[in-house]
């Protein structure tokens, strides 16, 4: 029972591997903001976008990946954190995959 | 005052999205330009700078802007930028505090690379190109887009040298005047040009097509009916030729 409860709060929660197409990406005061073309209603922040904080070499190097992905015009798969940054407006990317 | 740093940011002038045209790195600082960057209005400006914009590469923001700008260039995506509304990075450039990279979403991954007919900005695509041809009289762009039609599209831009042009002082000086209001192409102004039917004026002199010299030094006898030129917009290229492009 302990098993089938951890599995479905894993299958609904935000952090869930999804498919994006990035439309655009702004740099604003340490924070990337990923524009994509589908919106998702599973965001537990205020905005539906993803953020990376630059500041943190994580987020700089996932940054790199996303933009390897908009100059190949690939979709890439997005993890969430779970975590809002700049003011809970974005969830922060924990993983990024771009997708053939 | 919230409200008013709100009310600032709405009336500031509008954002448009450009493609990058010119990128220097000097000192740390990365110098650019878009084809849709406007003159900076700000004092700390110099004249020559008006349309460049700067950003510090000692910076995490502006080693990201960088990387933005970079991935934007190799796929000759278009950026829009929002001014810090100071010269801080370099003396006499704006410096960048926002920018934002607009991603063509419609281009695929494992594309042909098409060949489009591209507004001037280089951004809006017109349609897919067929030919294109130039002469001493103008120049042609053939292509078609997605609407039904029985031949090609086609833009024909004539040259201004290529008509018969006068002028409102004696020995072709004074202001250039053109006898119809036909929209052509100048050289000399950089940009596309009409005569103003509105207002009718008399020629002084003038000198013919694609002529060196001045052909008719004093025409005032002959009282020409012409109008004065007013620099417009291309209804199709914009503020400059057409261009073809890879997809």
């Amino acid at each position: 029972m302990y098993r089938y409860l951890l599995a479905l709060s894993l299958l609904f929660s935000s952090n869930a591997l999804a498919t994006f197409t990035i439309k655009d990406i702004e740099l604003t005061q340490n924070v990337v903001v990923i524009v994509t073309q589908s919106s998702r209603d599973n965001s537990p922040c205020t905005s539906s976008h993803w953020g990376l904080d630059i500041t943190q070499e994580q987020d700089y190097a996932l940054y790199g990946l996303v933009l390897t992905a908009v100059a190949m015009s690939k979709p890439i798969m997005i993890e969430g954190t779970g975590m809002c940054i700049s003011n809970d407006r974005y969830e922060r990317v924990g993983k990024v995959s771009v997708k053939d | 005052m919230r409200k008013l740093m709100l009310l600032a940011g709405m009336v500031s002038a509008p954002i448009h999205a450009g493609v990058i045209n010119q990128v220097e790195v000097r000192n740390n600082t990365v110098l650019f330009s878009t084809t849709s960057i406007a003159d900076s209005n700000l004092p700390c400006t110099l004249v020559d700078n008006k349309k460049l914009r700067a950003f510090s590469l000692n910076t995490h923001d502006g080693r990201a802007m960088y990387s933005l700008i970079v991935t934007a260039l190799s796929k000759n995506y278009a950026i829009e930028t929002v001014s810090a509304q100071d010269c801080a990075d370099t003396l006499g450039v704006e410096r960048v505090q926002t920018l934002r990279l607009v991603a063509d979403v419609s281009k695929k991954a494992d594309a042909s690379g098409g060949i489009g007919v591209y507004k001037n900005d280089g951004v809006t695509r017109l349609g897919t190109y067929v030919k294109h041809g130039s002469s001493s009289y103008g120049k042609m762009w053939e292509y078609i887009d997605k609407s039904a039609s029985d031949d090609f599209k086609q833009v024909n831009i004539s040259f201004h040298g290529s008509k018969t042009i006068y002028f409102t002082g004696l020995g072709c000086t004074g202001e250039e005047l053109l006898g119809e209001s036909n929209i052509y192409y100048s050289y000399n102004h950089r940009t596309f040009v009409k005569g103003d039917s509105s207002v009718i004026v008399e020629a002084a002199s003038y000198k013919t097509a694609n002529s060196n010299s001045c052909d008719k030094h004093d025409a005032r006898a002959s009282k020409i009916k012409v109008y004065p030129l007013i620099k417009v917009e291309h209804p199709v290229c914009g503020a400059g030729f057409c261009k073809i492009r890879e997809d």
